[in-house]
């Protein structure tokens, strides 16, 4: 088109310039448009300097950017607006892509579809049911079910029980709790009379013979009830009871060991330590209110309180269900405010961040350790932790990486280390399941699911062995 | 190597610096033959002996054709009839018996359009239209050719040799790159993400389905199953053929466009000549054409001649579904393609004679009447598909999903759906154009241009990196 310009007559040339110069109409806007471009940057990166960002690129990004816009504003008029449509279509292009991922990413869907899956290759049933769905169908047969009750939820936002702000540890009590769904099954267990996965009637059968407490993995999430560590050593020690809930750290754990241990007086306790979690888990919970229990003179008085404690739980489950039976996904303000700041890109672009791993804060742990062996010390009880493994420590199996593997060995150390300053035996269980060589690595299907759950019935069988095994 | 994966693109790239990195016909004819082999070797079986029926049906083609050209009378129809017989075999269509069928795996890939090529070389040649002896060289650039092999463009030899011939002159340059980058990103930005969105639509809402619940959520999942599956087909084979466009410009060729904004067909006989534009026209040279003729003139009554187009007609687009599979199910969609071209020549015919010829243009550019029948075009092709993309068991389940009743629902709301849509998205295009900058549409402006390309990288770097979402498989690869 140049060259044919350079070859048209004068007048026509000159109107043909004429015509081209429509963009120079752009080129207000293409200025408005860096200008606001560059002192939107400018704010991002104060916000990430004052908000103490710890992401380099969060604050030289933005400069950069903000810097650019700048300087973009001394280019040709040409080059000016041609910056301008790139940066326009590149924010088109990120709503675009949120409105994508909206459409295209549901964690739920592939996380189920998983699960479907592997119930499949295992020739069991799928029960493709939502646990509401669940809840609402044994209700509908006149059984009282929840959801499972996580203590560390309440955390943030203290229940009161009878006007007192309180950490309940247990679930409603004589109930049926719809738990979760890992292999193709809902793992549904009955609560026993302080909320937990217990059978009933063992509360009255002091002393018992081992107490178990831990999160998720001491309720048995999410095998059938048959394949838990409690109901194994109850083949052995039939008077176990579990005092796990899913979420519960060291401090919620030692909380259990102070309410109710000092009644049930167990000759040993398990103290369950799971490697994927517990180390953050303990983080958080060091920042709120459950320090006091390293206290010696610190109680809730949750045993003494069950019934009224009972009540409050039941309340708060039956609103958590309600809200999950009246939920249809977010609020139209809500899609609207996630979709207008990019949620979803940037939960994808901060998912490309190395996840900076949480260390055990191996001080504070042997406080808790130390504070629990003196709570049992008071009527002889002996108390072993259980080091249970993450998959991802094994090469091959899920979520495995070098780093991880590295972290892991770390909390390992330190758990060793603190247990051994104390005096409290570890049972390991990450010796019990091999590094496979890479030829073998299926075999880790048979101990860890292929996606973010916890072990299969074939690895908590192996686990409930070594406890058996090494049982002091 | 899929189209759309990374590879492939590293592979382009090294073969678009490789091919321009000399003029010469011989270095680039050379560059683009072991591309071609290259290319094909990625569909490797894991032996070499996989290639060998691929390898014999083009070297036995190329021989023939040398046969053609020394005696056209004789060897035209063995050579017609043994073609067609090897690639049924090779291809093991399912009327064929499977005790004939050879018993270790090969490489198929490409077939369908290398017979493509190879009968218009044959039928050339006899019929003198390629005078001149074709080099091996080019000759297998030709027939193998990557960015056509997997599912075209059908690109006339006469159109090929003339691309060849020009190469030297071709010089790569900014200025020629960046439309050829910019078709790439549009085909990449239909394959990675809206094939990826309406092929997931599709399985969801067939999940949905065949799942209990009310009816009124059948209807829109039955529609939404139904009329998502043209819009992934048309981005899954459209973004192909864009991205294949695009690497042929980086080359220097100019490959033939396949589609022409297809759903916005107002009949099912236009409809055919803007989907797959280079296998209508192949069909329409090389059976509709000489079937036509050899019925007229072998029952030459006038009367007859409506009766031999409407023949012609079936047989063509018959073929055209039969092509597309081996199985039963084709057979009934290329009846359904058949059956939908002769009966809108036949309204066509019957409107004319009843309504007048002026009358009926007249009515046929009515917006309204186009509106509806482009609603209709677009609800015929998605009701023919049907046996394109589900087997009879799944007719069977779909059946049993929607009663009678829903069944006519799901047909209506597609109806409705698309002749609402289609009128719209017509309208705000025509409008979107009146938009003028320096004497042309806006959008057609480097900067609109810009603007676009850089929004569909984003969304693509997203949806491929960071989502982690590959592309549906290149369907037509299948054929």
């Amino acid at each position: 088109m140049a060259e044919a310009q350079e070859q048209a007559p004068p007048e026509q040339r000159s109107n043909s310039q004429r015509t081209n110069q429509g963009y120079l109409r752009a080129v207000p806007l293409a200025n408005g448009m860096l200008i606001a471009t560059s002192l939107y940057a400018f704010a991002w990166c104060l916000f990430s300097i004052l908000h103490h960002k710890p992401q380099l690129y969060l604050k030289l990004g933005p400069a950069a950017v903000s810097l650019a816009s700048i300087l973009a504003l001394r280019l040709r008029p040409r080059i000016r607006i041609m910056t301008m449509s790139l940066a326009i279509g590149a924010g088109v292009g990120l709503y675009a892509a949120e409105a994508v991922a909206l459409a295209l990413i549901d964690p739920d869907r592939s996380f189920r579809e998983a699960v479907r899956d592997t119930a499949g290759r295992s020739g069991l049933p799928y029960d493709g049911r939502d646990k509401i769905d669940v809840i609402v169908e044994l209700r509908r047969r006149g059984i009282q079910a929840y959801p499972p009750f996580y203590p560390y939820l309440t955390l943030g936002s203290l229940l009161k029980v009878d006007g007192v702000p309180t950490i309940p540890l247990g679930s409603a009590a004589r109930a049926m709790t719809v738990c979760c769904n890992e292999g193709g099954q809902y793992l549904i267990y009955p609560t026993d009379e302080y909320g937990f996965a217990n059978p009933p009637g063992l509360w009255r059968q002091t002393p018992v013979d081992v107490a178990l407490v831990g999160a998720s993995v001491a309720t048995g999430e999410c095998v059938p009830s048959v394949d838990s560590i409690a109901s194994q050593l109850r083949k052995r020690y039939p008077k176990t009871i579990s005092l796990g809930a899913g979420g519960n750290g060291p401090l919620l754990e030692l909380a259990s060991i102070r309410e109710y241990l000092p009644a049930l007086k167990p000759v040993r306790i398990l103290w369950i330590f799971s490697e994927s979690h517990t180390a953050e888990y303990l983080e958080k919970e060091s920042n709120v209110p459950l320090l006091r229990y390293l206290d010696d003179s610190f109680q809730q008085g949750l045993f003494e309180r069950q019934d009224a404690i009972d009540r409050t739980v039941r309340s708060y489950l039956e609103d958590a269900t309600q809200a999950e039976l009246d939920s249809k996904g977010p609020s139209l303000p809500t899609a609207a405010l996630e979709l207008v700041t990019l949620k979803r890109v940037r939960e994808m672009v901060s998912g490309l961040e190395p996840r900076s791993a949480v260390g055990l804060n191996a001080g504070l742990y042997e406080r808790v350790l130390r504070r629990g062996r003196q709570i049992a010390g008071a009527w002889g009880g002996r108390i072993a932790i259980v080091y249970v493994p993450d998959s991802a420590r094994y090469p091959g199996a899920f979520g495995y990486s070098p780093e991880r593997r590295r972290e892991y060995d770390r909390t390992r150390a330190s758990v060793l280390d603190a247990a051994r300053k104390v005096g409290i035996p570890v049972i390991d269980i990450s010796q019990r399941f091999p590094d496979l060589p890479p030829s073998q690595w299926a075999q880790y299907e048979r101990y860890f699911y292929p996606y973010f759950a916890h072990f299969t019935p074939e690895g908590y069988r192996i686990m409930d062995r070594a406890i058996l095994e090494e049982l002091p | 190597m899929a189209s759309t994966s990374f590879q492939f693109f590293i592979f382009a790239f090294a073969v678009v610096l490789a091919y321009n990195l000399h003029r010469s016909l011989v270095w680039r004819q050379s560059v683009l033959l072991a591309a071609n082999l290259l290319f094909l070797a990625s569909f490797s079986l894991g032996r070499w002996s996989s290639f060998l029926p691929l390898a014999a049906f083009v070297g036995l083609g190329f021989a023939g054709l040398e046969w053609i050209r020394s005696n056209p009378k004789r060897a035209f129809l063995p050579l017609l009839i043994g073609t067609l017989a090897i690639f049924v075999w090779l291809k093991k269509y399912a009327f064929v018996s499977g005790s004939l069928f050879l018993a270790s795996p090969y490489v198929t890939v490409g077939i369908s359009y290398i017979l493509f090529r190879l009968l218009h070389l044959m039928i050339d040649t006899r019929s003198g239209d390629l005078p001149n002896r074709i080099p091996l060289i080019s000759y297998l650039n030709y027939t193998l050719n990557f960015t056509t092999l997997l599912a075209g463009p059908i690109q006339p030899y006469q159109e090929f040799a003339k691309m060849q011939l020009d190469a030297p002159q071709n010089r790569l340059n900014v200025r020629s790159a960046l439309p050829a980058i910019e078709r790439i990103v549009i085909g990449l930005f239909k394959t990675d993400v809206l094939a990826l969105l309406a092929s997931t639509l599709h399985s969801r809402s067939i999940e949905a389905l065949t799942a209990p619940g009310p009816v009124t959520w059948k209807i829109l999942d039955g529609a939404a199953a139904v009329a998502s599956y043209p819009i992934f087909l048309y981005c899954n084979f459209s973004g192909y053929i864009d991205i294949m466009i695009g690497i042929g410009r980086l080359l220097g060729f100019t490959l033939p466009e396949n589609f022409d904004r297809p759903f916005f067909s107002d009949n099912f006989i236009n409809f055919w000549s803007r989907w797959h534009i280079t296998l209508s026209n192949w069909l329409k040279t090389y059976v509709y054409y000489p079937l036509l003729m050899t019925l007229m003139r072998r029952f030459p009554a006038p009367a007859l001649g409506t009766v031999w187009l409407g023949v012609a007609l079936f047989v063509t687009f018959f073929l055209v579904g039969l092509w597309h599979g081996q199985t039963s199910e084709f057979i009934f969609f290329g009846f359904l393609q058949g059956f939908g071209m002769v009966a809108n020549r036949v309204y066509q015919i019957v409107m004319t004679r009843r309504m007048g010829r002026k009358r009926f243009e007249s009515l046929s550019s009515n917006g309204f009447y186009v509106a509806i029948s482009r609603g209709f075009t677009f609800t015929w092709f998605t009701f023919t598909l049907l046996w394109f993309w589900s087997n009879w068991a799944q007719l069977r389940a779909i059946r049993l999903a929607l009663t009678g009743e829903s069944l006519g629902a799901v047909w209506m709301a597609i109806f409705a759906g698309s002749t609402v849509l289609l009128a719209v998205w017509e309208g705000l295009r025509r409008r979107i154009l009146e938009a003028q900058c320096d004497g042309g549409p806006v959008v057609h402006s480097q900067y609109w241009r810009a603007a676009q390309g850089a929004a569909m990288a984003v969304v693509l770097l997203m949806v491929t990196l960071l989502m982690n979402q590959s592309a549906p498989e290149n369907v037509y690869k299948a054929f």
